[in-house]
């Protein structure tokens, strides 16, 4: 037996498909929120950095409510997919453990109605892009079940959202363009991360501009991702600053 | 066998109750002592990824064959295998398992190694991964050799059950989560420090393990360290003078 990942994603993608199909909806983050929140039983945001300011797209009045509590008290879960890189699964905030982490965020979202919820960082390595939070109205309701989901749920938010801040990269085999997650670890591609640390270097940018810079150049120039990154650790295409505009 | 360096080595893959326990160069370190104490020519540590994929976590060389031999067992392999049934797997010379594994037996005769052991990396019901043995000698690897390896492999995932039993395969969800996406993270520092350096990332990985292990860094914190500005000198075709 493994762990209950085998599918997952996959299924996932099919399902999220399926229900923006049947509602005749686009595709995009506002749509996989509310799908993200009916699987889990969850109301669910992303909060991301869109251009130069914060971004949050959430699906159901929990989560609003829980995202606008923390913009006025200025702590919580939502902040922290951007400095942590692990998982964070709070299990009940009506505890004196979760009201010293966040004494004015966890009483006021208790009141609020949230009682437990999970955060998982979007990003790709050490290069992140945001934070998906799911707020559940009961306590305990991060199980193992909740947690694996949560963690395809936000890598499947980080593909939509990558297209939102940059092109679609074009080309690539099915199963390439099926699994998006191909690029989220170092598997059979390492040279796509690598890469990202070079372009990081040369154009003197962060890590999340260097992989759009990738994402965007591949797109122009009508190639798989993977190829054009083999070609930069080669050192055949580079990306001096101030030379390379983001398309 | 250096038995004092074996029983260190079992008591250190232990001791993961600590605050700042990293799944990952846990990883690295396993690897290294496999590569230490046991009669092998190559290690590599596989894991379940999201998707339900064997990925290579830490390997004893970052030779692109050797890597590419680890990846093949997605499809096919002895770690495959080990995985999936739970079970070890081992064959004493790859030339004759052509039928039994058509794609990965060749690649692994090509690449010099003739005999392999896959050992499972289990955790009460859960398969996560898996140790791979190579040796360049076929019946270069014996049977004591495998069961040190499962003994270590086996206390190391015993050392990820020590956490409170009713959160435990919750912690292992996060803990692998980070881990693969340090995995990346070493990856990304290894493309910094190429272009600073101006070397090839497997030599700036090499750079960045041995200045892990002389200055007694973890190499996760390292390369995020050097993600977040920090230089690191002696990166270079050239070997330490140390």
């Amino acid at each position: 037996m493994t762990l209950p990942y085998d599918g997952g994603l996959e299924g996932l993608r099919d399902a999220l498909g399926a229900y923006a199909a049947a509602a005749g909806r686009l595709l995009d983050l506002d749509c996989f929120c509310e799908f993200a929140g009916r699987h889990l039983d969850a109301a669910v945001a992303l909060s991301f950095l869109g251009g130069r300011s914060e971004a949050a797209v959430v699906a159901g009045d929990l989560a609003r409510l829980a995202e606008e509590l923390q913009l006025t008290v200025g702590e919580g879960p939502s902040g922290y997919g951007f400095s942590a890189l692990g998982i964070l699964a709070v299990d009940d905030l009506n505890t004196a453990e979760q009201q010293t982490r966040w004494p004015l965020f966890a009483p006021a979202a208790v009141e609020a109605g949230v009682r437990s919820l999970c955060a998982v960082p979007m990003r790709v390595g050490a290069a992140r892009f945001g934070v998906f939070v799911a707020y559940f109205d009961r306590p305990s309701a991060v199980n193992v079940s909740a947690l694996t989901d949560s963690v395809l749920l936000s890598a499947i938010a980080l593909d939509l959202l990558l297209d939102r801040l940059g092109p679609t990269t074009a080309g690539g085999s099915a199963a390439e363009k099926a699994s998006g997650m191909a690029e989220r670890i170092v598997g059979d591609r390492p040279e796509i991360h690598q890469a990202t640390g070079m372009v990081s270097a040369q154009a003197h940018v962060d890590l999340p501009t260097a992989l759009l810079y990738l994402r965007g150049r591949a797109f122009a120039d009508g190639r798989v991702l993977s190829e054009l990154a083999a070609d930069v650790v080669a050192g055949a295409i580079r990306f001096d600053a101030p030379a390379a505009e983001p398309p | 066998m250096n038995t004092d360096r074996l029983a260190e080595t079992f008591v250190g893959l232990a001791d993961t109750l600590v605050d700042d326990f990293d799944l990952l160069d846990f990883l690295y370190t396993l690897v290294d002592r496999c590569m230490e104490l046991l009669d092998v020519s190559a290690v590599g540590l596989m894991l379940v990824d999201g998707r339900g994929r064997l990925t290579v976590m830490a390997s004893s060389s970052e030779e692109t064959r050797l890597l590419e031999l680890f990846q093949l067992q997605n499809d096919q392999g002895p770690c495959l295998e080990a995985f999936r049934t739970a079970t070890a797997v081992h064959s004493a010379d790859l030339q004759t398992q052509t039928e039994r594994w058509p794609r990965f037996a060749p690649e692994a005769v090509r690449a010099n190694f003739r005999a392999v052991h896959a050992l499972p990396m289990r955790l009460r019901s859960d398969t996560i991964g898996a140790l791979n043995l190579f040796h360049t000698d076929p019946g270069g690897l014996d049977l004591s050799d495998a069961r040190i390896g499962q003994a270590l492999v086996d206390v190391a995932t015993i050392g990820l059950m020590q956490v409170d039993l009713g959160r435990r395969r919750e912690v292992l969800v996060s803990q692998l989560q980070t881990a693969l996406n340090t995995r990346v993270a070493v990856e990304q520092a290894k493309g910094i420090l190429a272009e600073r350096h101006r070397t090839t990332p497997a030599e700036a990985f090499t750079a960045l393990r041995s200045h892990a292990r002389r200055t007694n860094r973890k190499l996760t914190d390292l390369a995020n360290a050097v993600i977040a500005g920090e230089t690191l000198d002696r990166v270079g075709t050239s070997p330490p003078t140390d």
